[in-house]
C-alpha cells in the first residue's frame, strides 16, 4: 500500500478499501491520519454516502428467481442418462451449450422470449404457423452452428429415444435418415407448450437440414411443398402427428427425403 | 464487511425460497472426499442465488436461467476439483461468470445486437415495485445502470459480500482492479442526486472494462 507524504492524500481506492474494511492495520494507520486534512476527511464523507443498502435491495430478487424450474433442471442432470463426469456427458453437456449459443442467438435476434419456449400464434388457428415458427428458427443456424458435433452413433440413438419418449413415435436413425446428410442431433423445443421434436443434419453440400414434428390433429395429409425464408419445405401430416422437412437442397430432394421418411414411419407404425 | 456465516459445503440437501414446502430433502453427511456428492447436494440450496448472479451479468431473466444450467453442468463435470472446505457459492461464481464471458456474452457481441438493458429485467414487476421501499428499489436502479465491470464488481462485494481477494478470484482480475472498480463505482453512485425518480443515463451495458 502506498505510504502518504505531507502532501500525498490517499485516492478513492484506498478510502473505499477503508470503508469496506479491507486495509490491513498499517495502511488503516495511514489513511486515519490523512484525515486531518479537511479535504480527505471530505472525500471520505462524500463516499461513505454511498454506503447503501445494496444487500437489502437485491433480496427480492432472491425471491423472484424461478426455483421451481432450475429445480427441475438440476434433477434432469442429476438423473440424466451417463453420470456428469462421463465422457458422455461430457458430449451432452457440450451440445447444451451449442444450444445454448443458439438459442442466445434467437434471444438476440428478438425471435424468442424464452429459451425453448416458441410463441407465437396459436396451433388451433393457425395450422401451418408452426412451420413459419420453424423456418424463422432455422434460418439463424449455419454449417458452423453443427459442424464440430462429432459422430457418435451411440448419442445419435439415445437422443432419438429421448425425443420418441416426449412426441410418442418410434423414430430410429435408420428412419430418420436422409440420404448424404450427417444426422447431428436430436433434441426436443416448445412450441407454445407443446413439444416439438427437431432432428437436425448436416448436408455438405447446403448445409444444415431439419425435421421436425409436433403432435397434431390435422387430417392424414400426403407430403407438399412450400418455400419458406429462402429454404425448402416439405410437409405432411398422419396419425396424430405434423411433420416438416426443411433445408437448402433443391425442393424435389427434400420432398423425395421426405416421402421416404413418411413412407418408413408408416410402415413402422402400421 | 461481516461475511456470511456458513458451512464450507451443505451437508444437508435443502431448497430455500418460494414453494420449498414441496422439496424439502436431507441426505447424509457426505464424507469430505466425495468432492461430487458435495457439489451435488450443494448446488440445490445455491440456484436462487446463482440466478440472481445471472440476471445481474447478462440482464435478462431467460439467460440467467441458461446460465445456471450451464454452471450446473460444468459445476457437477468438475466436481472433483471442488475443495471440500472451500466456499461452494465462489467456486459456482466463478464457474458461471467464466461461462458469461468465455460463451455467452462474446456470440453476443459477435451477433451485433448490442446488449438490451439490464433495468428491464432488474427491476422488480410494476405490482410489488410498489411495495418495496423506495429508496431500495432506487438502489437497485442505479447498480443496474452501472458498466458491467463495475456492476459485476459492486455485486459481489456489497450483496454477496464477498472480499476483494475473493471477488478478484472470481472475476479473475488482480485485486487493485477491485478496488478501482469499485471506487469508480461509488463516484458515480455519489455524483447522482439522491432523489432522482430512477432515470439511467446510460446504458445498462457498456463496452468490456
Amino acid at each position: 500500500m502506498s505510504k502518504y507524504g505531507p502532501n500525498d492524500h490517499p485516492d478513492d481506492a484506498q478510502l473505499v478499501a477503508y470503508l469496506d474494511g479491507e486495509l490491513d492495520a498499517p495502511a488503516r494507520a495511514r489513511v486515519r491520519s490523512a484525515l486531518a486534512d479537511d479535504a480527505v476527511a471530505a472525500r471520505l464523507a462524500e463516499l461513505s454516502g454511498t454506503n447503501l443498502p445494496f444487500r437489502q435491495a437485491f433480496e427480492p430478487l432472491l425471491k423472484a428467481a424461478p426455483t421451481e424450474r432450475l429445480n427441475t433442471m438440476l434433477d434432469a442432470l442429476l438423473t440424466s442418462p451417463g453420470q456428469p463426469g462421463t465422457k458422455q456427458a461430457r458430449r451432452l453437456g457440450w451440445e447444451r451449450r451449442r444450444f445454448l449459443a443458439a438459442s442466445v442467438a434467437l434471444v438476440a435476434a428478438g425471435a424468442l422470449s424464452d429459451r425453448l419456449l416458441i410463441a407465437f400464434g396459436r396451433p388451433a388457428e393457425e395450422p401451418d404457423h408452426w412451420r413459419a415458427v420453424v423456418a424463422q428458427y432455422l434460418s439463424l443456424y449455419t454449417a458452423e452452428t453443427l459442424a464440430d458435433i462429432p459422430p457418435d452413433t451411440e448419442l445419435r440413438a439415445k437422443e432419438l429415444a429421448l425425443v420418441n419418449a416426449r412426441i410418442g413415435l418410434g423414430l430410429t436413425p435408420q428412419g430418420v435418415d436422409v440420404p448424404g446428410a450427417l444426422l447431428k442431433r436430436s433434441q426436443m423445443l416448445l412450441y407454445d407448450s407443446e413439444p416439438l421434436a427437431e432432428i437436425t443434419y448436416l448436408d455438405p453440400r447446403s448445409g444444415p437440414m431439419a425435421l421436425c414434428i409436433v403432435r397434431s390433429n390435422a387430417p392424414a395429409n400426403p407430403v407438399r411443398t412450400e418455400q419458406r425464408r429462402g429454404m425448402n419445405v416439405a410437409y405432411w401430416s398422419g396419425a396424430g402427428h405434423a411433420f416438416m422437412l426443411i433445408g437448402r437442397r433443391p425442393v424435389h430432394d427434400i420432398a423425395a427425403a421426405a416421402q421416404a421418411i413418411a413412407d418408413r414411419l408408416s410402415a413402422a407404425t402400421g | 464487511m461481516a461475511s456470511v456465516d456458513t458451512m464450507p459445503y451443505q451437508a444437508y440437501g435443502h431448497e430455500v425460497g418460494a414453494g420449498s414446502g414441496r422439496r424439502m430433502t436431507t441426505v447424509p453427511p457426505v464424507s469430505e472426499g466425495d468432492r461430487g456428492g458435495i457439489v451435488r447436494v450443494g448446488l440445490r440450496g445455491l440456484l436462487p442465488r446463482l440466478w440472481r448472479y445471472g440476471l445481474v451479468l447478462s440482464g435478462r431473466r431467460d439467460v440467467a436461467e441458461d446460465l445456471v444450467q450451464a454452471t450446473c453442468l460444468r459445476a457437477l463435470e468438475r466436481a472433483g476439483q471442488f475443495e471440500p472446505g472451500s466456499r461452494l457459492d465462489r467456486w459456482l461464481f466463478a464457474i458461471l461468470h467464466s461461462i458469461w464471458l468465455n460463451d455467452l456474452r462474446s456470440r453476443r457481441i459477435r451477433l451485433g445486437q448490442g446488449f438490451v438493458e439490464a433495468e428491464t429485467a432488474l427491476t422488480l414487476d410494476g405490482a410489488s415495485a410498489m411495495e418495496t421501499h423506495i429508496l431500495a428499489d432506487q438502489v437497485l436502479r442505479r447498480v443496474a445502470a452501472l458498466p458491467e465491470a463495475q456492476r459485476k464488481t459492486v455485486f459481489l462485494a456489497y450483496v454477496e459480500e464477498l472480499t476483494y481477494r475473493e471477488v478478484a478470484e472470481v472475476l479473475g482480475v488482480p485485486i487493485g482492479t477491485v478496488m478501482s472498480r469499485l471506487a469508480a463505482a461509488r463516484a458515480r453512485l455519489s455524483a447522482e442526486p439522491s432523489d432522482s425518480a430512477g432515470a439511467s443515463v446510460s446504458p445498462a451495458f457498456q463496452s468490456p472494462r
